[in-house]
């Protein structure tokens, strides 16, 4: 798994504002937002597409998020690869990365829950919640595409999305970096313990997927990931229900477990893989199969320990739990990082005993009114969005992320 | 007694609870429940005749033998017919 | 400051076991342990344990209605130490009220199948089995009322004297999770294993029905204390520590000559006079005559389910487990309160 280095190039943005066309001076990002807007109703031939700019802080709401991306370009490469372009290799060679912004896609798509809503609170209570109350937002709004065909106008969006993260990117082409990140997995001999990830994702078609190099992930078998190649575009959301528990394309570029394990490679331990599973899958035995192939794979990189992940809702905790089982059957020492309810744990097993808490997804943050609301005036269960709560942990995107992005858990009261 | 019946299905035997609380059984995490008549009689009613309470006991037996017999989801309550 | 309080019938002074099927009532102030809170408790519910247990809907109605009528700012259940009817009753009251916004705290055992049944809705203050502890239960009691009577809310469980409530509350911390699961991992991986959530119970899954029932060995359990007259083994009436074997070899009923109930957590009246009906031996016996399953393990077991500590009633159920597995048992039927 060595291979030559990734290197993340950071250009910290300062600030962004609309101007006549996109550039990047100083840290200042101008985007023409008119050229962008009319791009995208040409590239998805959605009539009603708005962009929308926000700053950190602004007492903002985002309602019908589907995803989050961090903007991103790999000159000479693809961005996303399956997606933007052809399927090579992620993981290698230098991409930039403009911290500090975000492109939020929005859309009221035929299959939302009209249950639990996916919002972002720049401000007020739910603000810290998530991390993009903390960004220059981009907004992608697409309107009246309830009764499209959610199998047209779901990629159309999602490509919408990434195309837009690579072109802001695409700004500081030619400028210096502020910084650079250089993740490198060195062999590692020294007898420190193999640390492996097992990393759920999952595919239930059109508005439930995970993309893998382009491809929606759905097994039938685990499959190993160059964990470089996670943070570098090779995975991809298209899962937009459940908000606070799923992962966003945004939390698989910056996942902080890999770029921990990266740093901590060589010093304290050895990263010794990364096996992609996929959860949600119909039957018992299916599951199991993916859980022992999972395991299979994670011995077989000499890993001494385990970290899994899951994915989002009740049946994905099955499926976290049925991996924690294999693996310590197969004497590989786990931990697994879990969402809770008011209801306790949707699934247990005996052997997982070292559990990491993300939080009570059912929890319920404090009502609070925006002065604005972008994405629609009222939320799938028809309530208003701008006087919508107390609302729910779940209902705040990646608030209660199982891939451990965010600093809160859950303790007895 | 729910703990007590759960020890034994946790060792493989089929067992059926027969008790006036079935509510208490279910949270506790006994799978066969039998609601019972009363507290102090959970097999047995004093206000029926002799006869009568007999044949009622008779029915609620050949329940509790009849869910030993069944396939059940967990934590299943049943009752018996008057 | 209102309060209002619960009682069985009992504690409310209306009898002990003979008035434990007793309707629901409503008193003006405070009555028996209730004057010992400290606070000024305007009204006293009470009901049977009985009644509460079998009726419990109308038990519910009958009391949330005086609650939503008396607008107490707090309400105080028991405390019901090692009682499970009581201990039950309390925190199924305590757990409705407070869903509709009347903050509840009420006290008991730790093992008490009441704690479950209060779902963290409820403060529950853990207490002694027995009355022992009515003091410090009511202290425990009052002081997390007088907080909650004037909207506020205790602090942790171990500063405040309460039981950790199912309800999980979020909070922000210095580490990410992807951080502490690493940690904790390589903790695990050095022989340390700790936890940021507790293990649920391991619940059990039902075990696949007898597939042959004519052929298959029953037994029969009971833990209302079904015992030959005059109890030769002093079975405890209460917090029984051990279990009870008694040969049913050519015995077709049991008769009120020849057994009684020790059991001392309901009224034994009907039980001792009728013992078939806790024990149903002879409906058994004409099931097995008649065919319908193959034959009765010939031991009843017996023990006093009152008070019995989960670890011994844990410990009870192996080790019975264990014999009826010996003497290859095919199917348990067990009976009690």
């Amino acid at each position: 798994m060595s291979g030559p280095a990734l290197e993340r190039a950071i250009f910290q943005v300062a600030s962004v504002d609309s101007g006549p066309s996109t550039g990047w001076r100083n840290g200042r990002l101008t985007i023409d937002i008119r050229g962008l807007q009319d791009e995208l109703r040409r590239a998805t031939r959605i009539p009603s597409v708005e962009v929308d700019l926000t700053q950190p802080g602004e007492p903002v709401r985002i309602v019908d998020v589907l995803d989050v991306v961090a903007p991103v370009d790999k000159p000479g490469g693809n961005a996303f690869p399956g997606l933007l372009g052809p399927a090579e290799s992620a993981g290698r060679g230098r991409t930039a990365l403009l911290d500090g912004i975000a492109v939020i896609s929005t859309a009221r798509l035929g299959d939302a829950d009209a249950g639990v809503p996916s919002i972002i609170d720049l401000a007020g209570p739910g603000a810290a919640l998530t991390p993009w109350s903390n960004t220059w937002n981009v907004v992608l709004s697409f309107g009246d595409v309830l009764d499209a065909p959610i199998g047209e106008v779901e990629p159309a969006i999602r490509l919408a999305s990434l195309r837009t993260a690579q072109t802001l990117a695409a700004a500081v082409r030619k400028i210096v970096p502020d910084r650079v990140e250089s993740f490198s997995i060195a062999d590692e001999t020294g007898g420190l313990p193999g640390i492996g990830v097992v990393l759920a994702v999952a595919a239930e078609g059109p508005g439930l997927d995970t993309f893998v190099f382009g491809r929606p992930f759905n097994g039938p078998e685990p499959m190993e990931i160059d964990p470089r190649g996670v943070l570098d575009g090779a995975v991809v959301s298209g899962a937009y229900n459940e908000a606070g528990t799923r992962p966003t394309t945004w939390s698989y570029q910056r996942m902080r477990l890999l770029e921990s394990l990266l740093e901590r490679h060589g010093k304290t331990l050895r990263l010794a893989g990364v096996v992609l599973t996929a959860a949600y899958l119909d039957d018992a035995a299916a599951k199991e199969r993916m859980a022992t192939g999972a395991a299979d794979l994670v011995v077989r990189s000499g890993a001494t320990g385990a970290i899994v992940t899951t994915f989002g809702g009740g049946n994905s905790h099955t499926d976290a739990m049925l991996t924690v089982r294999a693996l310590e059957r197969a004497n590989v020492r786990t931990t697994v990082l879990i969402a809770e309810t008011n209801g306790g744990l949707t699934d247990h097993v005996p052997e997982a005993d070292a559990m990491i808490s993300v939080g009570n997804e059912d929890e319920l943050v404090d009502a609070w009114r925006p002065d604005r609301v972008i994405g629609s005036a009222r939320l799938p269960d028809g309530r208003r969005a701008a006087s919508a709560g107390p609302l729910p942990f779940l209902a705040y995107v990646g608030s209660v992320n199982q891939l451990g992005d965010r600093p809160f858990r859950s303790v007895s009261a | 007694m729910s703990t007590l019946a759960r020890e034994l299905e946790r060792l493989g035997l089929p067992s059926v609870v027969i008790t006036a609380l079935p509510s208490i059984a279910r949270m506790v995490g006994a799978n066969r429940i039998l609601r019972g008549v009363a507290i102090t009689n959970p097999t047995g009613d004093p206000d029926l005749a002799a006869a009568d309470e007999r044949a009622l006991r008779q029915r609620i037996v050949d329940r509790a033998i009849e869910m030993l017999q069944t396939k059940v989801p967990p934590r299943t309550i049943w009752e018996t017919p008057r | 400051m209102k309060v209002a309080h619960y009682l069985n019938q009992f504690f409310a002074g209306f009898g002990a076991e003979e008035q434990a099927s007793m309707g629901a009532v409503r008193v003006e102030g405070a009555v028996g342990p209730g004057r010992g809170l400290g606070l000024p408790v305007a009204v006293t519910y009470s009901c049977g344990d009985d009644y509460f247990g079998e009726a419990e809907d109308a038990a519910l109605a009958q009391l949330l209605g005086w609650i939503a009528k008396d607008r107490p700012d707090v309400l105080v259940c028991g405390p019901a130490f090692g009682s499970g009817r009581y201990g039950y009753a309390c925190g199924s009251l305590a757990r409705e009220a407070a869903r509709r916004g009347v903050p509840a705290v009420t006290a008991m055992e730790p093992d008490n199948p009441g704690v479950v049944a209060a779902e963290g809705w409820a403060y529950v203050v853990p207490t002694t089995p027995t009355v022992i502890g009515m003091r410090q239960a009511l202290a425990g009691m009052a002081a997390i009322a007088r907080l909650l009577g004037i909207g506020g809310e205790p602090g942790s469980p171990e500063e405040a004297g309460y039981l950790p409530r199912s309800i999980r509350r979020n909070v922000r911390v210095d580490r990410l999770g992807a951080d502490r699961a690493v940690d904790l991992l390589l903790a695990k991986i050095a022989g340390d294993t700790l936890t940021e959530i507790a293990p649920p119970i391991a619940a059990v899954e039902p075990p696949p029905p007898v597939p042959n029932m004519t052929s298959a060995l029953i037994a029969l359990v009971t833990e209302s204390g079904c015992v030959p007259r005059g109890n030769p083994d002093h079975l405890t009436s209460r917090r029984s520590s051990r279990w009870l074997r008694y040969t049913l070899d050519g015995v077709a009923t049991l008769d009120s000559r020849g057994y009684e109930t020790v059991h001392g957590g309901f009224d034994t009246t009907f039980a001792n006079g009728e013992p078939n009906r806790i024990v149903p031996l002879d409906a058994l016996r004409a099931s097995e005559r008649n065919g319908n399953y193959g034959a009765l393990h010939p031991f009843l077991y017996t023990t006093s389910g009152v008070d019995t500590s989960v670890a011994n009633a844990v410990r009870f159920g192996q080790e019975i487990g264990a014999e009826l597995l010996d003497a290859g048992v095919t199917a348990v039927v067990l009976t009690g309160t």
